[in-house]
């Protein structure tokens, strides 16, 4: 990062509406298996979202997406009853992330938000095996894990890479509770049925009641649908060094 | 990729074990063509602006070392093919 940025720098998160305090803020960014974008995107259309706010930088690539006809910025922020979700639409270059967590954590601070859950995935090598995709949790202190009510199997050692490793490290800074979910799924395919997985864990941990099976039904479609994204996130991955997450646990704590 | 083999995978929406066909034309490529169940349109992917229309995926993808095309195995499982190439000593 260029030396005369701030650590917030580059990045303003604007509200057209107000955001109410105290909500849970889910994060769908792109990531392993787009798990957390297509959970967190079917939960803005179930749940019928308003959308209520934007994170812009001039940092981000200069683009915009066409939605309806009009011209939204990639990263949006929706919310409604108490919840706030935040999802991504394009690729957050490696260069910005420590700047977008800085940014979306003292915003999160400001508004009391009472827990922050990132959904991300779990790549594993024998997914086409798998039935039924596990959840793990990464906490951002002990305290947390009574928030889960035992929706997912918690993470005990290991290296998680990318936007969602730094809110979770920020988010026990600032002492804001943070769960990361990471669901079992395939690496660089978009994997709806994991995304279908980590909602039920969503539904658990926050009360909520989204139904998964959409999701499902729609698999073929959204697979289709979100290759070019996969493949995009699949760079910038390699770009960050992803496969760290996939190396034997750290040897000291 | 390992010492043994390749290991290739494809993900392929809309496609059913029978509509898969795998060929070996040369012993460093391999060459996939997938029928989908249905003719997939633009419309279907949400574009709106083009027109457009497609029902079978093709790739014809270079191995980084020789295979041994005459034992290529295949294992097709929740759309994504997976196809295991013995190296060539």
């Amino acid at each position: 990062m260029p030396a005369d940025l701030s650590p917030t720098d580059g990045l303003r998160i604007v509200e057209t509406e107000p955001v109410p305090k105290k909500a849970s803020v889910i994060n769908g960014l792109p990531d392993v298996g787009l798990v957390g974008l297509l959970a967190a995107s079917h939960i803005i259309s179930s749940m019928k979202l308003r959308e209520v706010g934007a994170i812009e930088s001039d940092l981000l690539p200069p683009m915009i997406v066409v939605h309806g006809g009009l011209p939204k910025a990639p990263v949006r922020i929706f919310s409604g009853n108490g919840l706030v979700v935040v999802i991504s639409e394009t690729v957050i270059p490696s260069s910005l992330i420590r700047p977008f967590a800085n940014s979306l954590v003292a915003w999160a601070s400001d508004k009391s938000v009472r827990l922050m859950l990132s959904l991300g995935g779990m790549a594993v090598a024998n997914r086409q095996d798998i039935d039924s995709p596990k959840v793990f949790a990464a906490l951002s202190a002990k305290a947390v894990e009574t928030q889960l009510k035992g929706a997912a199997e918690v993470l005990e050692e290991g290296y998680i890479v990318g936007a969602y490793g730094l809110l979770l490290r920020k988010c026990a800074e600032a002492s804001i509770p943070s769960i990361t979910l990471l669901t079992q799924s395939h690496y660089n395919y978009p994997d709806p049925e994991a995304a279908a997985a980590a909602l039920t864990a969503v539904n658990r941990i926050l009360d909520l009641k989204v139904d998964a099976s959409d999701l499902l039904k729609r698999g073929e479609e959204l697979r289709l649908r979100s290759k070019d994204m996969m493949h995009r996130t699949h760079e910038e991955m390699n770009r960050m060094n992803k496969s760290h997450e996939y190396d034997l646990p750290p040897l000291y704590g | 990729m390992t010492a043994a083999e390749v290991v290739l995978t494809v993900d392929l929406p809309y496609v059913e074990q029978k509509g898969v066909r795998v060929e070996c034309p040369t012993e460093d490529s391999i060459e996939v063509y997938a029928e989908t169940t249905r003719k997939i349109t633009f419309k279907d992917l949400g574009i709106k602006h083009r027109r457009g229309e497609f029902n079978c995926y093709h790739a014809l993808i270079q191995m980084p070392v020789p295979v041994n095309e005459r034992k290529v195995s295949k294992k097709f499982k929740r759309g994504v093919l997976e196809v295991h190439l013995p190296r060539l000593k």
